[in-house]
């Protein structure tokens, strides 16, 4: 039946809109949908050619054959407005989610970088991330998707630059606790940071920058109090 | 005539130094109506209208401008810091005030990105209707949208009409290729809804009275809570009579 | 998506708390301190035991590093607190008063300042709780109130509103077009005399 196929792509689209990534491009689908718009275009042209034949035929014409045909035109022209719809549902979404990662100023996945990316990206242990797009594989996207994430990071980057102090990439978390207490754990060498120099000597205690320290604390040096 | 240079030299310096401080008193002065929690007020406000509000020009300059100076502030003083690590003469409560001015800067960097980011979600969201809304009334309207949204909303339509033209829509019958079609009994144009029901706050001493309905009215009284169309006091919001929670 | 879904329509409790900690607080200063000048607010000169209002966020900074003691809000203590647990007793239809952002104002002092309040913090913990259960079912029962155009919800904070949103917003909007709905047809209708609008009819009678 006419808008099966775009049925299909729309479940596509319902079930990445939960996904951290972006599934690989539907181009299968995408090319069935336009091959159907073309045949119901064709339905039309010819569904048109009959109203006109009708139309001039008009003394050989019941109302009935008038109206049976009106109403294929009326179903035809739904069918392909309706495929429309799917695509553009379809790519809108795949967009939304490209910008989404756009935002996040991380690498994408390429085939080079396929295995390191999968561990090191640890930004979607952020609560605030779920349903978030963190990830993105270049190979997933078509060309045109290609072209447009290269576009929309050019245009965040001219955005951004409006807006030099902002980090407009930041957490959207507010920060609630930019400095810590931190006592030392075990011995060490000397930490340089923007607010002097401190030693690292076991149970001595710093007040310091939690980004300038989290780094320590994961191994161990330091334990915030 | 060297005494006179001399002379030349600490008026000069003295004239220096008192405008500096008047320049600094001039800051003082302007950043009494605390735009800290203008800020916050215009973020919450952003956040939980269904439509874009007009961008706040002249504060976010302000804001902007004080970060930026405080953030000069701060290198200038970490870099006084490490010269004058060794002799000690940094104190430890000197350090501590960065620290608070630091908090400080983090904190407001954090209203203007979550503010700015909002505002470029709605205008991503019903960007035909705000690239139609803007250009209806080019003079009344230009306040809505800052230079930088303009463009990036423009920039963007121009690059997601191109995605799917190169998807999809060049390869279709003519006469589907459109991104705003208002035929076939549904308008492609996605626009706010203004009925919306929002969480208000009544922050004037005068009561506000809201007509609902035909003989209906509602008097919003100072503190009072509650919820309404949006659409019967966004222009409370704008005067700064309410404000959204 | 420039911002995620979930931050669109509504507020996360990370985000009520930051506006809370922006409230001024009094704190009694233990040494003295240079004035300091934030985007906004500007912290004077400390003196020793001379109070000052500071954010609360600055007064936990100061406090964490022993530089001052906070007073306490008169709000947050065990004889007020108990008061307004009754008067939520007395009057099941009101809401007592209590600040904007008193819970998130009790949870940061009890968390960063517990030492300055007057009562032990697990006595006031209790009895928060509590207030905060009985104002909970308070307002769930409200919400049979609920119509298509507009409620009052004085007397809530912040917070316990945050909460109440997602919902009534739903059931606003859900009534909103019902309401719509039925008001174009009895629009249609109302020259054959039907009973739709119930309201009017009672209207009339009064007359």
């Amino acid at each position: 039946m006419y808008g099966d196929v775009a049925n299909k792509l729309i479940l596509d689209a319902k079930r990445t809109s939960n996904l951290s990534e972006i599934p690989l491009y539907q181009s299968d689908l995408v090319k069935d949908i336009l091959k159907e718009i073309s045949d119901l275009n064709n339905d039309v042209e010819y569904l048109e050619e009959q109203e006109q034949l009708l139309r001039e035929d008009g003394e050989n014409t019941t109302e009935e054959e008038t109206k049976i045909n009106q109403c294929q035109l009326f179903v035809t022209h739904l069918s392909m407005r309706r495929n429309k719809r799917c695509l553009l549902a379809y790519e809108k979404l795949r967009a939304d989610k490209i910008d989404e990662f756009s935002w996040l100023n991380l690498d994408p996945i390429t085939d080079s970088t396929k295995e390191s990316s999968r561990t090191r990206n640890n930004i979607s242990d952020n609560s605030i991330y779920t349903n978030y797009t963190t990830q993105l594989a270049l190979d997933n996207l078509s060309h045109p998707e290609q072209e447009y994430f290269k576009n929309y990071q050019d245009l965040l980057l001219e955005y951004k630059s409006n807006f030099a102090d902002i980090d407009l990439s930041g957490n959207l978390e507010p920060p609630t606790i930019i400095f810590i207490d931190v006592r030392v754990l075990k011995n060490g060498g000397e930490v340089q940071t923007e607010y002097g120099s401190f030693n690292l000597i076991k149970d001595s205690q710093f007040y310091v920058r939690k980004s300038d320290v989290e780094r320590l604390i994961q191994q161990g040096y330091l334990e915030e109090l | 005539m060297a005494s006179n240079m001399d002379i030349d030299d600490i008026l000069q310096e003295f004239d220096n130094s008192s405008k500096a401080s008047l320049k600094k008193q001039k800051k003082l002065s302007s950043s009494t109506p605390n735009i800290y929690d203008e800020l916050v007020t215009a973020m919450l406000n952003e956040r939980m209208a269904p439509e874009i509000l007009p961008y706040k020009h002249e504060l976010m300059t302000q804001v902007l401008e004080q970060i930026s100076n405080q953030q000069q502030y701060l290198l200038d003083s970490h870099e006084y810091g490490d010269l004058n690590a060794q002799s000690g003469v940094v104190s430890g409560d000197f350090k501590l005030q960065l620290m608070i001015i630091e908090t400080d800067v983090e904190r407001i960097n954090y209203l203007v990105r979550l503010y700015l980011r909002t505002r470029l979600s709605k205008i991503d969201k019903f960007t035909i209707h705000y690239i139609n809304e803007t250009a209806d009334a080019e003079e009344s309207n230009s306040s809505l949208l800052s230079r930088e949204e303009t463009e990036y909303m423009h920039q963007h339509f121009k690059i997601l009409t191109q995605l799917y033209n190169n998807c999809f829509l060049k390869k279709m019958p003519h006469t589907l290729t459109l991104l705003d079609d208002t035929t076939g009994g549904e308008s492609m144009i996605v626009t706010p809804d203004v009925n919306q029901p929002v969480f208000i706050k009544s922050v004037t001493k005068a009561g506000i009275i809201i007509p609902l309905g035909e003989e209906d009215e509602l008097e919003l009284e100072e503190n009072g809570i509650y919820v309404v169309k949006y659409s019967l006091i966004r222009r409370y919001i704008e005067i700064g009579d309410v404000v959204l929670i | 998506m420039v911002l995620p879904s979930h931050l669109q329509h509504n507020l996360m409790p990370s985000e009520i708390n930051f506006v809370a900690e922006n409230e001024l607080i009094t704190i009694l200063p233990r040494y003295s301190m240079n004035k300091i000048e934030l985007i906004g607010h500007k912290i004077p000169a400390l003196r020793a035991m001379r109070r000052e209002k500071v954010p609360i966020w600055v007064a936990v900074i100061l406090k964490s590093q022993d530089k001052c003691s906070i007073v306490p809000p008169k709000w947050l203590n065990l004889a007020y607190l108990k008061d307004k647990y009754e008067e939520e007793i007395r009057k099941p239809q009101v809401f007592s008063e209590l600040p904007w952002n008193w819970l998130e104002i009790s949870k940061v002092l009890l968390a960063k300042a517990a030492d300055d309040l007057s009562d032990p913090s697990h006595q006031l913990r209790s009895v928060l709780q509590d207030l905060r259960e009985i104002r909970l079912v308070k307002s769930h029962k409200g919400l049979r109130e609920l119509n298509e155009s507009n409620i009052q919800l004085n007397g809530l904070s912040l917070l316990e509103i945050n909460e109440l949103r997602p919902f009534v917003l739903t059931v606003m909007n859900k009534l909103r077009q019902l309401h719509d709905t039925t008001t174009t047809r009895g629009a249609v209708e109302a020259g054959e005399g039907d009973d739709m609008d119930d309201e009017d009819n009672y209207d009339d009678e009064d007359d």
